[in-house]
């Protein structure tokens, strides 16, 4: 039993590094850059649609073709947060150039939020890392992530037809995504007596310094950016008690930049919070909560009508209203460069 | 309750250091009790048909030696065989029969509709009855006697480890090893660990991976051209990975706690004919399709036929063909209420039927063609031809309707689409690594080689090919195919 648990130990953590570094390898390789440049021509997206599993759940490609009649590229995920976003964006640049209009999924929790390391380390070898005792066992606690990782590599296995981006995990899965049922007791509707509620962390929290800098680049590159505040179910939005405080801190955040458009749909005027079945998880005492396949309907119809006066003249549509936008004036902070090497 | 889920895990945990604990004599209770537990996440009705049915034969088995004529021997036997079969009929069948007689009744008078009473199945009601019903009869035939001790037979009856998908055991061979003395060995408990571990694998790393391809052919058959034919291929080993691997589970887990159960495939599909391929591939139904309808019908056939022979044609072979027919439809009804599993079985049915009306003809082809020199190309021919036959007849099987089985089989042609092409190689790996491995697995104690091998390295294997689970198993809380059956 004793040689069971220690063969065990051993080669959960020696497989596990074996796969992590295979990953690493495989999606560092420069055909992989290929593959995307091929698919992203092929398509010819003109909207990059970032954020965290909340974006992911709320914004949907099929509806910007369907009713606006352009191409999204969606690449968001639980664990990307804005550093992630930093290096995505410049992967993508660097690959078919900047696109016309950002969308960005904004939380609550936006400065709090911490990218994967192994996310990231898929641009920047340094934060390539391996913590053999962080858990009982590496295989499982990471299973998700080498399933995706495998999917990927089954893909890969295809002939030239197969070649296309699409088949590749994070795209594909988030490309086709047409929303999750809610199910019985997924949202927490009734508010607990001792409800723990959840301060707002301020910007720059952990990673706010990335977004400055998306912001810089993205307004030197001429993108039109459209920051999303998703809705959350009314109990968690009554948990996250600080809203106003993170509204203010985005809007001074973002003040100086007139390509950077704020869309507030976390308010019972925009968005109906109240209604639990458009969502399929949070409520009272949960920090965020996702979107369901009724509610992300709901949302992409409300939201594609309001941000269709970006993609004029072709998409044009008369009393569109205007968001928060700002004017070119008091920047509150420089950003100052950083070197990250990127590896394509 | 699955075995391959957390719940079973808690349950097993619990259950085994407690049976092992507890004095011989209660072993039986403690098994049968959480037997009951095990199967009462399938409802209370289940619980309830399972004790009744349980209750009546073992009753009926009683009353049968009891009875003092043969006419009264007989009633308790027709009695207890009703009472055997009736759950199985109303819960499996009611829908099924209804349907087929109000389309008769249509005939006479158009626009009779029925109305489906929709009595939801209860999961091994299958597999339990059968084991009841080859009781009660081994107890009429005079092959075993009635079992006095109801604790003895209900466990029998409920052992959980067959419970929902077999084996079927027979209660001739399985209620004496259930009174057996059973302590914790190590060696059973190493071998029996091993086992659960390749049934899990087969299950959760094969079974379901391959299933992402098979469900998508079978979803979407327009256009897949030459990948309805793999996707047939595939779908053969898919259910074959997940029944045997259920199996393999069920007796893993009955080593462990000290009993043998009967073995329930012999790499089936490595058969060189039909009948080779049923006595390998799910043994304990087909044997029990032989020993209790097959032989019956087939004497009943012999003894109606007076003379030797009928239009030219043996009475032996009129009591074959009669019988092979009616057992298979049957068997394949067995399988679930539905034309796409009577076709299925009848398939295989008129495949043993022309196997065995055509054995000489084909001998003297194969001499013929002086094949019969090379033993190796032989079987290899053999082997492909049986298993393409098996694999048509797996076609009827998954299909939704049999307008989607044909529709299937239809759309096959010599186009290779351009998209999945990954998936596809995966899957031919993955199946070619389950061959290599069942052959590594099943044969390790042959190989002196493995033999030698100190203790911690074939521990080390075993660890080894654990993590290599963990990576391949699909987090998709798919159920047996078998549960459904």
């Amino acid at each position: 039993m004793l040689w069971l648990v220690l063969f065990l130990f051993l080669f959960d953590r020696g497989v596990y590094y074996l796969t992590v570094s295979a990953e690493n390898r495989f999606y560092r390789d420069p055909s992989f850059a290929e593959r995307f440049q091929e698919f992203i021509k092929a398509k010819s997206f003109s909207t990059l649609i970032l954020g965290t599993s909340r974006a992911f759940a709320a914004f949907q490609p099929y509806s910007f073709g369907k009713i606006l009649g352009q191409e999204a590229f969606i690449e968001a995920r639980s664990g990307k947060g804005p550093k992630y976003n930093w290096f995505f964006y410049e992967f993508y640049r660097r690959c078919v150039g900047p696109p016309k209009v950002v969308v960005y999924g904004i939380d609550y929790f936006i400065f709090q939020t911490e990218s994967k390391e192994r996310w990231l380390a898929r641009f920047d070898r340094s934060h390539e890392s391996f913590a053999p005792f962080s858990a009982l066992s590496l295989l499982l606690r990471n299973k998700e992530d080498i399933e995706d990782f495998l999917v990927d590599v089954i893909a890969r296995m295809g002939p030239a037809e197969d070649k296309a981006f699409r088949s590749t995990q994070d795209f594909i899965k988030a490309q086709d995504y047409v929303g999750r049922e809610t199910t019985p007791g997924g949202v927490i509707t009734q508010k607990p007596r001792d409800l723990h509620v959840h301060q707002y962390k301020t910007y720059p929290g952990k990673e706010g310094s990335y977004l400055k800098r998306l912001l810089e680049e993205w307004e030197r590159d001429g993108v039109t950016v459209l920051l999303i505040i998703i809705p959350d179910y009314i109990g968690t939005y009554e948990t996250n008690f600080e809203q106003r405080k993170s509204l203010k801190d985005l809007k001074r955040l973002t003040r100086g930049y007139p390509n950077v458009h704020i869309y507030n749909f976390n308010r019972s005027s925009t968005f109906p919070l109240e209604r639990e079945e458009y969502f399929y998880n949070g409520g009272w005492g949960k920090s965020n909560s996702h979107l369901s396949k009724k509610g992300v309907g709901l949302f992409n119809r409300l939201l594609l009508k309001r941000i269709a006066v970006h993609y004029a003249p072709a998409n044009k549509l008369k009393n569109s209203r205007r968001p928060v936008t700002n004017s070119k004036r008091s920047r509150p902070e420089l950003f100052k460069p950083e070197t990250h090497p990127i590896p394509f | 309750m699955n075995f391959v889920s957390l719940r079973f895990l808690i349950f097993a945990g619990c259950l085994l250091p407690l049976f092992f604990l507890i004095p011989a004599r209660w072993k039986w209770l403690c098994l049968l009790a959480a037997s009951y537990v095990f199967y009462s996440f399938a409802g209370i009705k289940a619980i309830v048909l399972l004790a009744v049915s349980t209750f009546l034969v073992y009753a009926a088995a009683l009353g049968l030696e009891r009875a003092r004529t043969p006419r009264m021997r007989r009633l308790v036997f027709e009695l207890g065989l009703v009472s055997g079969l009736f759950g199985l009929v109303v819960f499996k069948y009611t829908d099924f029969f209804g349907r087929l007689c109000f389309s008769a009744a249509g005939i006479f008078k158009p626009g009779i509709v029925y109305k489906p009473l929709g009595f939801a199945y209860v999961v091994g009601l299958s597999f339990y009855t059968f084991k009841s019903i080859s009781y009660l009869v081994d107890v009429y035939r005079g092959k075993m006697a009635a079992e006095k001790h109801l604790g003895y037979f209900a466990l029998y009856v409920s052992f959980f480890p067959q419970l929902l998908m077999g084996p079927i055991d027979r209660a001739v061979r399985f209620i004496p090893e259930l009174k057996k003395r059973v302590d914790l060995d190590f060696d059973r408990l190493a071998s029996g660990i091993e086992l659960i571990a390749w049934g899990i694998f087969k299950k959760i790393a094969v079974a379901d991976r391959l299933a992402l391809f098979v469900n998508d052919v079978f979803a979407q058959p327009k256009d897949q051209g030459l990948y309805l034919l793999l996707g047939a291929y595939i779908y053969a080993f898919q259910i074959y990975c997940d029944f045997s691997g259920y199996t393999d589970i069920a007796i893993g887990f009955s080593r462990i706690l000290g009993y043998d159960s009967m073995e329930n495939f012999r790499t089936p599909y490595a058969s060189r004919s039909l009948p080779e391929f049923w006595s390998r591939w799910h043994i304990s139904l087909s044997t029990w399709l032989r020993d209790y309808l097959f032989l019956p019908i087939a004497y009943r056939v012999l003894r109606a036929i007076k003379s030797p022979a009928l239009l030219s044609i043996k009475a032996e072979a009129w009591a074959y063909g009669i019988g092979i027919i009616i057992t298979w439809t049957l068997g394949g009804l067995w399988h679930g209420a539905a034309w796409t599993f009577v076709i299925f079985g009848a398939v295989h049915g008129i495949y043993l039927l022309l196997s065995n009306i055509t054995k000489k003809g084909r001998r003297r082809f194969v001499r013929g063609i002086r094949l019969d020199r090379l033993p190796a190309l032989r079987r290899a021919i053999q082997v492909f031809i049986t298993f393409n036959l098996v694999s048509l007849a797996w076609v009827f099987f998954r299909a939704e309707s049999l307008t989607a089985a044909l529709a299937f089989l239809q759309k096959i042609s010599r186009q290779i689409p351009a998209t999945r092409r990954g998936l596809l190689v995966f899957d031919i790996l993955l199946v070619l690594l389950v061959i290599g491995l069942e052959a590594l697995f099943k044969n390790h104690a042959r190989w002196p080689m493995w033999q030698k091998l100190p203790r911690p390295l074939r521990i080390a294997a075993f660890a080894l090919f654990l993590c290599l689970t963990t990576i391949l198993a699909v987090d998709a809380n798919n159920e047996f195919i078998y549960f459904n059956f």
